[in-house]
């Protein structure tokens, strides 16, 4: 008899060290190949540090590339400085992929806008690697991002890279600038009055912190998109995944197995406010 | 045929088969003492037992004369037993600091429940309808499957009892195997199931099938019970008003502000089934626990952030009585969330439980 939550063995394949307190892992399960089970950008794992416990994380890698998990990890409780602590080789438990997923296919043929905030680009680069790779299915692609200050900017060099293709137009910005900083400062809503999108022919994808999916949110209805062509995800205070313990309900909906991804048209529909 | 008496219940697990027809027999009392004993010798079996002060609680029985099927409401429900308020999921052995070792939790065994009332019953269900929905959370519902529920009929509704208001007693018409109707000096028993019939028919000699004037009387008797409840609560208007979202501002105020976000409704509570996750290590061994947790907590929903989409006690009532009353959640579960088990209105400490909610929402209407 199966017992949900049990999890299966993985072990850390390598670490990147992004910002001073956020890492990133890669995670191959500890059977066969080690293939991983397949999923699609915007589903979430179910990561044990055992002895610390079990978090959901998002899988920050995209299924195109598809030999390991990769997950993005600020420490800040137990189960994520017990992650932090974890070296190439040591062994975590892995249940899932969870949850539902970004509309990758519905969207093809779409202009995309990525809105993305501080750790809230995790989620994002899963569906970014993955139109990157399938570039042809996708019209015009743009990714803004905003981070707090330069050092807590997550995927440096993959940022540069970004900015450096010519099939995609990448902005970014600062809350608080440095002294080697000579980008923008600024929220990243400052980074709309330099765009120009179609909001007809586009759908757009936001992750971040609560207060600024607002602002964004705000910022692209003015603009002129349909509440069903905006998505974003439900970040919830989220124990096992499964929509048993109740952590995550928004109303009838669960967080965890009804989402994360919700378009603004959903969460609008739901009884209680996000 | 096959020797009845060797089987031991496991064996009978997994025949929920449902009789078309119920076969209703009676039984003298002291008769049924003697089936009982002869049950738990095969079996495990849970059952009330009086406490020293007079309240009734469930236990498992070791002896079966402390099983008391009096009247009243034990102080728990029934669903510490099936859903434990701390219990491990699993266990995890480290070897060295390459390789780790997991062990579950051992398999649910096969398990009488006597006595369970008929609110506590449909909170058995509606947990296993529950833990059963997309994921199959087995190390919930195995434990309901592996278990024969002879259920006891409240001819007795205490002050706090408004079952009658959510279709949940005082008397059952499905979800048990087995049901018992007091009848004096003789019990009623109302078998549903062919796993019950199964496990009564060593016994087969003892019982006498009922006759038109047993069913009568229970008729009767039925009749009876409901005019003996004191509380009324109307659901129906709390239902329509909590999925309109049309319950007053000042209401969830009021509440909010008497609510000291005890937690003390959750656990009392036969559907309530909210969980806290957490590792526990020492050396090299651990275990992951799940511990009841309680959405009327502060820190229910609170973020690693420190957000808290609910950080009002108002807006964690307003979370609870959605769940239990609003047709967007009721529709999941194909009943209301409240057994009117009335075990809130006695533990709350502050006249913050659903009875004097929905009571609050009809007074309001009507001023």
């Amino acid at each position: 008899m199966e017992n949900i939550y049990m999890p299966l063995k993985a072990r850390v394949v390598s670490v990147t060290n992004e910002t001073p307190d956020v890492k990133t892992f890669k995670l191959r399960l500890d059977n066969g190949d080690g293939a991983c089970i397949p999923f699609l950008p915007g589903n979430f794992l179910e990561v044990s540090s055992f002895g610390a416990g079990e978090a959901p994380f998002c899988i920050s890698s995209s299924p195109t590339r598809n030999d390991a998990f990769d997950i993005t990890v600020r420490s800040v409780g137990s189960v994520t400085s017990g992650l932090h602590k974890m070296k190439p080789q040591d062994i975590v438990g892995i249940r899932g992929p969870f949850g539902n997923h970004f509309p990758c296919s519905a969207v093809q043929g779409r202009d995309i806008l990525f809105v993305g905030g501080g750790i809230g680009l995790p989620p994002l680069r899963s569906l970014i690697h993955y139109m990157l790779d399938n570039r042809d299915d996708y019209g015009d692609i743009t990714i803004l991002y905003g981070a707090r200050t330069p050092d807590d900017r997550v995927y440096k060099r993959e940022l540069d890279q970004w900015a450096g293709r010519k099939d995609v137009l990448f902005l970014e910005t600062v809350d608080v600038g440095s002294k080697s900083w000579s980008g923008r400062v600024g929220v990243v809503t400052i980074l709309f009055d330099e765009i120009f999108v179609r909001p007809k022919i586009t759908t757009a994808f936001t992750c971040g912190p609560p207060v600024m999916i607002k602002f964004v949110i705000q910022g692209l209805l003015k603009m002129g998109f349909r509440p069903d062509n905006i998505v974003t995800t439900l970040e919830r205070y989220m124990k096992c995944g499964v929509g048993k313990c109740g952590h995550c309900a928004v109303g009838e909906k669960y967080a965890c197995t009804d989402g994360p991804v919700f378009t603004f048209a959903d969460i609008q529909k739901l009884s209680e406010k996000p | 045929m096959f020797a009845v008496n060797k089987i031991p219940i496991s064996g009978l697990g997994e025949d929920r088969t449902i009789k078309e027809k119920h076969m209703i027999s009676t039984i003298l009392k002291d008769d049924f003492f003697t089936v009982l004993r002869g049950l738990a010798k095969t079996s495990r079996m849970i059952a009330p037992v009086m406490l020293s002060n007079g309240e009734l609680l469930y236990d498992r029985i070791q002896c079966i004369e402390d099983v008391s099927l009096q009247p009243g409401i034990p102080i728990m429900s029934a669903k510490e037993f099936f859903f434990s308020s701390c219990e491990e999921l699993f266990r995890f052995k480290r070897i060295g600091t390459d390789a780790i070792d997991f062990v579950q939790p051992e398999e649910a065994e096969a398990c009488v429940f006597l006595g369970i009332r008929s609110c506590d019953l449909n909170g058995v269900r509606y947990l296993e309808r529950f833990y059963k929905r997309k994921f199959n959370d087995t190390t919930v519902t195995k434990k309901i499957e592996k278990t024969v529920f002879i259920s006891l009929g409240c001819l007795d509704p205490g002050e706090q009892c408004f079952c009658a208001c959510c279709d949940s007693g005082p008397f059952l018409s499905d979800g048990f195997d087995a049901q018992l109707t007091d009848l004096d000096n003789r019990w009623m028993v109302e078998i549903a199931t062919a796993r019950a019939e199964t496990l009564l028919r060593p016994y087969d000699n003892l019982f006498t099938p009922a006759t038109d004037a047993d069913l009568n009387e229970r008729k009767n008797i039925l009749s009876c019970v409901d005019s003996k409840f004191t509380r009324r609560s109307f659901m129906a208007m709390g239902v329509k008003k909590v999925s309109l979202g049309a319950v007053e501002e000042e209401v969830w105020e009021a509440f909010g502000d008497r609510c000291i976000s005890c937690g003390s409704c959750v656990f009392v509570c036969p559907t309530c089934s909210c969980f806290n996750v957490l590792d526990r290590e020492i050396g090299e061994e651990g275990v992951r626990l799940r511990t009841w947790d309680a959405c009327s907590y502060s820190g229910f929903t609170r973020e690693v952030s420190g957000h808290n989409p609910r950080p009002r006690a108002a807006d964690r009532l307003k979370r609870r009585f959605f769940h239990k009353l609003s047709y967007q959640t009721t529709k999941d579960s194909g009943r209301l969330g409240c057994m009117g088990c009335g075990r809130c209105v006695v533990s709350c400490p502050s006249l913050a439980d659903i009875s004097t909610f929905v009571t609050t929402l009809r007074s309001v209407r009507t001023v």
